[in-house]
């Protein structure tokens, strides 16, 4: 029976949702193909985090040594290609993150497999696999098939998938021996850092709630740091509110400001002027909140509300809050 | 310090509603403008304060035509000393492993304790072709860097991760690093200077210079149709008592997975 | 008149006193002249500069404010104390050859000065000197009571004891002179005319003894002659330079308003350059130098910086200061020490001497050159430095992504060109259009990029488009084609790509006929006009529609039947830098039913809205409120409800300032075309 590997992405004794999301779509896959769904697990003292997973694979494959208690790109590619080479497995899912960006293309020169990353959806067509990814920053979606090969390679977008359990699994597991024979390490991890605390890079959030001069008075603006608290978001603006100092530069979105590109970006009082708007096309969807119907936000946005401000977002925060504690 | 960088040409599409070509292979560029891929710019801007810090070369490589040579003429203004291009007609007959063995075959003959390549490319948005030389020449690699120090023959580098936390790591010269966008702030180049950098030596070789033949880069993966984002048509207005609102936004929140 | 005292021929401790005098004169003359060849010496290491063209022109100039000081009564009662002490001055030269002839040969007279002339002349002196001295006395109390702001610094202490040392050395000579005089007068000399100053002196002296007097009157000689040469050795020093360069400054002026200088007079390809701009003292040209010498320290400049009125770290006068003290300091008169290569090279401007934030806080709206007296140039030499920074890549990251999208697709959006004409889809009705090679039309009409990709600037653009067809003038565009004027690039000093754009737009310009240019914005009229080569016929829309207006081919149809009160802002543009005042207000009064008002700063007086420069791009972090606040402030202080402009960038920035002040609702902006338009 044809598998799919899934290479658990964990981090300071926690799997990362990454891992979840693959998993979930592995599983619906293997659901409509029957294929199995394998992960393995590279690290150190790892009982937790196969108690995470082990409802969600058929088959848990652990190296649990000293040498792995850090992520290293060469040795996880060492390790992974003599298992791939062993089970031929048909898809590897690896994340798309700092890490699996690293691990992937190596894997992918060592096995000889093909490789796509940042997929978004993983497509079963004319006895084929397709991967579906985006280019230009999402101004194009492209699907990609491989050429002559049965396996491939593939990192997947942190968020598309859902983190959820699908189906019912209950996973064998396999405990392996470090298989290599003393590598040299010629990497060595030294250290985490908190990287520019409370120096928030609004163009790497995913969730930005923006404010623009629909906002009226400074004080107001504590209501959308509020509201950005409760969803976990950060909070960025157009220019005239930089303009009257109520928030700093570094927040503003905009051509004078900074391009983002957060999954969900929710505008309001922002009328949406284009020097604003190309700031923030890179973002996923828009969520605009403006009183004026006409406001030319609603044209580029993909959901608008046309209210006050202030009878939406105090009964939004709320809500998210309830949601939060429940 | 010798350090190669690799470089790229893409187009300028932030502004752009771009067209898909007749084959559904790509999209139609007669009508853009192209410009330095922006993480190659910080890529270049990485080597050139390392030069100026503990001396050496730089030398900036990209794969294309003579179009593309202007990336090159801007890396050499910023302060490359010289510039390589790989003439390929049309590079999108390559997959990212055949780029980056092209480039591999390039660096392998020049003396480097350094090889950047930005992390990704603004049209393809891969990511791949780094690290993948550094497999291809048995280097040793870090991805996503946002901070390089020299110490003693090792460069002490700090990784991006997720959420806001930094790797730091020790590896071992020479190394390939895939630099990130905010590691630095890129000087600017005027015209004029990248007039005056056409002085500059911009050596041209070919495949067959390089002993590459067509098999060994043949792709392994093909774009199948690319296609625009599924329509939407301007703003889904959420109506109702404010209640209702704000329930059908969480629910669209949590649909994008921002939401727990 | 003859003198009974003759300083030559006393004798002080067995000196004659012809001994004495031609002593003080060589000693202190060769002392000044040795000054100014220190002077001299930095001014020829600068770079060349092209200022001796148009010489009717300068001469005429020379006249009006260099002679008659037309500057000087914008200020006006200090401008009146000045022209008092400045014809005081030209009046009092003569006397002063005199009285050192006098000391060096008994009974020595001026050519021409025998008789009746000489009278005249003695008597127009005691006048001026009395008006000298009131006016000297009148600008201490000034400045110590009503202690004016302009003369403040911003960035350290004014130079205030100077001002007080030089009206007091001034008061002092008059003082001396007088004395003489008046003892002279009770001495026996005789005048045939009435002399106020000589009198009253003698009236204060009256019943000395001969002796007394004949004491007095050389006392006071000799400390007149002696302050006179310290004056003298003291003027280059300082601010009062002026006095000697002043008139220089005036005649050698910049003629060609709102241009910009090129990066060198004596060099026509800037490729051949080795460097770009302005980094140190020696790489302005000689005439911005002698400007530093120049500088009065008036303050009016500042006084009028818009930049400055709303608290951005620049003061151009400091500029000037910063940049003089700087040069003194490294090339000092007396340099006693070996020299030292270091000493020699200087330091970098930026940086050291200038911030790059008061580099980058100027609009170049021309305020400051406006009102300098002595025809102080600011812009060029701000754009010299900006090319400096550019060249050397010192610039903020927001100008490096706007300029790269001028480079790449000729708009500061990253628009691709092909979207240029886009909104003329959007006109119903009206055809406008889009030249191809070999077209030909009456007007070419320039849009610029504002006008064609902001959908409020766009507006604009369909005004103009709807008015041409209404009066019937066949004109097109070039759309795709066309490529930004490049104002804001050059006055960014990115040269290079200055002129990229410009020959891009040169090359499109040949392939149609066309008889005229005109354009939405006044900042692309100006540098297509003043920068551009090939003297194009170009105008804006307020000069080529007026006639259409009066002749009677554009009409008002309806009168504005509303409450509101109009004014009309002057863009720095239009304005200042081409001098077209009249036409908009014009075709505004041309509205019937309109009610107009005028903001107390305007014409040549208006007040910047905040630039279309770079204030798009750049925010200027030391800054109290936005300039097109305090516009939008004026005008509503002027009683106006609606402000009416000329500029894409006046208005976009009062559209923001309206709402940022919180006068939505109350006040409103509005475009002089569009409006205009409406009443069709």
């Amino acid at each position: 029976m044809s598998e799919i590997f899934v290479i658990v992405e964990h981090r300071l004794g926690e799997i990362r949702d990454i891992t979840f999301e693959m998993l979930w779509k592995a599983g619906e896959l293997a659901q409509k193909l029957s294929y199995t769904v394998t992960t393995i697990i590279l690290g150190h003292e790892l009982n937790s985090i196969v108690d995470n997973i082990s409802d969600r694979a058929d088959k848990i494959i652990i190296f649990d040594d000293e040498r792995l208690k850090n992520f290293n790109a060469d040795i996880y590619k060492e390790i992974l290609s003599g298992l791939i080479e062993e089970s031929k497995p048909t898809l590897t899912l690896i994340g798309n993150t700092s890490w699996g960006m690293e691990l992937a293309p190596c894997l992918s020169v060592k096995t000889g497999l093909p490789l796509a990353t940042d997929c978004i959806d993983i497509m079963f067509k004319d006895d084929k696999f397709i991967a579906q990814r985006q280019m230009f920053n999402g101004k194009i979606f492209s699907n990609v098939s491989f050429a002559e090969s049965k396996e491939c390679l593939l990192t997947i977008r942190s968020g598309v998938f859902p983190k959820d359990k699908i189906g019912d699994r209950q996973a064998e597991i396999i405990q392996k021996d470090f298989p290599l024979t003393d590598i040299p390490l010629k990497k060595n991890f030294i250290e985490f850092v908190e990287t520019a605390a409370g120096d928030v890079d609004i163009s790497q959030a995913e969730l930005l709630v923006s404010v623009g001069r629909g906002i009226g008075e400074e004080e107001n603006i504590s209501l959308i740091k509020e509201l950005a608290e409760a969803l976990g978001g950060v909070v960025s603006c157009s220019r005239p509110i930089v303009d009257k100092n109520w928030l700093p530069k570094h927040l503003q979105v905009g051509t004078s400001g900074k391009s983002v590109s957060p999954k969900v970006y929710i505008a309001v009082g922002i009328s949406g002027a284009f020097q604003h708007m190309s700031g923030a096309s890179g973002a996923g969807i828009i969520i605009a909140v403006n009183k004026d119907p006409k406001a030319p936000i609603f044209r580029t946005a993909d959901y608008g509300i046309v209210d006050d401000l202030f009878k939406i977002v105090p009964v939004l925060k709320e809500k998210v809050l309830e949601l939060k504690k429940g | 310090m010798d350090i190669v960088v690799c470089v790229k040409r893409v187009p300028l599409t932030e502004e752009v509603d771009l067209v898909i070509d007749e084959q559904k292979k790509g999209i139609k560029k007669d009508q853009l403008a192209f410009i330095l891929n922006d993480w190659d710019n910080y890529a270049i801007e990485e080597a050139i304060i390392l030069k100026e810090k503990y001396g050496g070369t730089v030398v900036a490589i990209t794969v294309g035509n003579e179009d593309d040579e202007e990336v090159l003429r801007r890396s050499l203004a910023m302060g490359a000393d010289r510039a390589i291009r790989v003439e390929v007609s049309d590079i999108s007959r390559f997959d990212s492993l055949g780029i980056s063995k092209i480039l591999s075959c390039v660096v392998k003959d020049l003396p480097c304790d350094l090889v950047f390549t930005g992390v990704l490319a603004d049209d393809d948005n891969c990511g791949i072709v780094g690290i993948m030389m550094a497999e291809n020449l048995n280097m040793n690699h870090a991805n996503m860097v946002t901070a390089i120090e020299i110490e003693d023959g090792k460069a002490r580098v700090t990784s991006e991760l997720e959420g806001g936390l930094g790797e730091i790591s020790l590896i071992d010269l020479p190394a390939l690093i895939t630099i990130q966008t905010g590691i630095n702030e890129p000087r600017y180049v005027s015209i004029l200077g990248i007039r005056k950098a056409a002085k500059k030596e911009l050596k041209i070789m070919n495949l067959a210079d390089l002993g590459i033949s067509d098999e060994e880069l043949s792709p392994k993966t093909i774009i199948e149709e690319v296609y625009l984002p599924p329509e939407t048509e301007g703003a889904q207005m959420l109506t109702g008592d404010p209640d209702k609102i704000a329930s059908d936004f969480i629910e669209i929140l949590t649909k994008k997975g921002v939401m727990e | 008149m003859h003198h009974k005292v003759q300083p030559a021929l006393e004798h002080y401790i067995g000196i004659p006193g012809s001994v004495i005098t031609l002593f003080i004169l060589i000693f202190g003359l060769a002392l000044f002249f040795y000054i100014i060849y220190r002077r001299y010496l930095l001014l020829r290491s600068a770079k060349p500069d092209l200022r001796f063209d148009s010489l009717y022109q300068r001469f005429y100039d020379l006249i009006i404010y260099g002679i008659f000081q037309k500057r000087q009564p914008r200020y006006l009662w200090i401008g009146i104390l000045h022209i008092m002490i400045f014809w005081g001055f030209v009046v009092l030269v003569l006397r002063s050859i005199t009285l050192y002839g006098l000391g060096v040969k008994a009974e020595f007279i001026l050519p021409l000065m025998e008789g009746s002339i000489g009278e005249l002349y003695h008597f127009f002196k005691d006048i001026f000197e009395i008006m000298v001295l009131f006016a000297c006395i009148a600008a201490i109390l000034r400045r110590a009571i009503s202690k004016p702001a302009r003369y403040e610094f911003k960035h350290g202490k004014a130079h205030k004891f100077h001002a007080y040392l030089v009206l007091g050395l001034i008061s002092f000579l008059m003082v001396t002179d007088m004395a003489m005089d008046g003892s002279g007068i009770l001495l026996g000399e005789e005048s045939a005319f009435w002399l106020p100053a000589a009198n009253s002196a003698a009236y204060l002296f009256n019943g000395f003894s001969q002796n007394n007097l004949k004491s007095i009157f050389l006392w006071n000689y000799w400390l007149h002659i002696l302050t006179l040469m310290v004056f003298l050795n003291y003027l280059p020093l300082g601010k009062h330079f002026h006095i000697i360069t002043g008139v220089f400054n005036v005649f050698l002026r910049k003629l060609k308003k709102g241009s910009i200088k090129p990066p060198r007079w004596d060099i026509e390809n800037i490729e051949d350059l080795d460097s770009l701009g302005v980094e140190k003292v020696e790489d302005f040209t000689w005439k911005h130098i002698l400007d530093f010498y120049t500088c009065t320290e008036c303050g009016r400049c500042t006084d009028n910086c818009p930049a400055n009125t709303v608290g951005r770290p620049l003061s151009p006068m400091e500029v000037t200061l910063k940049i003089r003290d700087y040069a003194y300091q490294s090339k000092p008169l007396f340099n006693f020490k070996r020299k030292t290569n270091s000493q020699d090279q200087g330091l970098s401007l930026i940086g050291n001497v200038i911030a790059p934030d008061e580099i980058w806080s100027c609009t170049t709206c021309g305020a400051c050159e406006e009102e300098c007296p002595v025809f102080i140039e600011y812009i060029d030499k701000i754009v010299d430095l900006r090319r400096y920074m550019v060249e050397s890549g010192m610039i903020p990251k927001d100008f490096q992504d706007a300029l790269l999208r001028f480079e790449k697709t000729g708009n500061p959006f990253g628009k691709p060109p092909s979207k240029r004409a886009d909104w003329v889809e959007e006109l119903d009705g009206v055809s406008v259009k889009i030249l191809e090679e070999g077209d030909e039309v009456d007007v070419l009409y320039f849009v610029d990029s504002y006008a064609s990709f902001d959908p409020q600037i766009q507006q604009v653009a369909m005004a103009i488009v709807k008015g041409l067809n209404k009066a019937g003038i066949t004109f097109g565009i070039l759309g795709p084609r066309e490529s930004d004027s490049a104002h804001q690039v050059r006055r960014l000093g990115e040269e290079g790509l200055f002129q990229f754009l410009v020959e891009e737009n040169i090359e499109i310009f040949k392939t149609c006929k066309f008889k005229e240019i005109v354009t939405t914005d006044p900042h692309a009229f100006n540098t297509l006009k003043n920068d551009y080569p090939g003297n194009l016929v170009v105008k804006h829309y307020t000069e080529f529609f007026l006639p259409l207006i009066e002749s009677g081919r554009l009409k008002p149809a309806k009168s504005l039947d509303n409450e509101k009160i109009y004014t009309y802002h002057d863009p720095c543009y239009l304005g200042r830098h081409n001098g077209i005042y009249e036409a908009p207000r014009k075709i505004l009064a041309s509205i019937p039913g309109i009610k107009i008002v005028e903001i107390k700063t305007n014409r040549d007086r208006s007040f910047c809205c905040g630039g279309g420069d770079i204030n798009l791009w750049y925010d200027i972090e030391e800054e109290e409120m936005r300039m097109g606040e305090k516009r939008v402030a004026m005008a509503h202080e002027a009683g106006a409800n609606v402000i009416v402009t000329a500029c894409p960038f006046c208005l976009l920035n009062f559209d923001d300032a309206i709402k940022t002040s919180g006068l939505e609702g109350e006040m409103e902006v509005v475009d002089l075309m569009e409006l205009f338009m409406s009443t069709l």
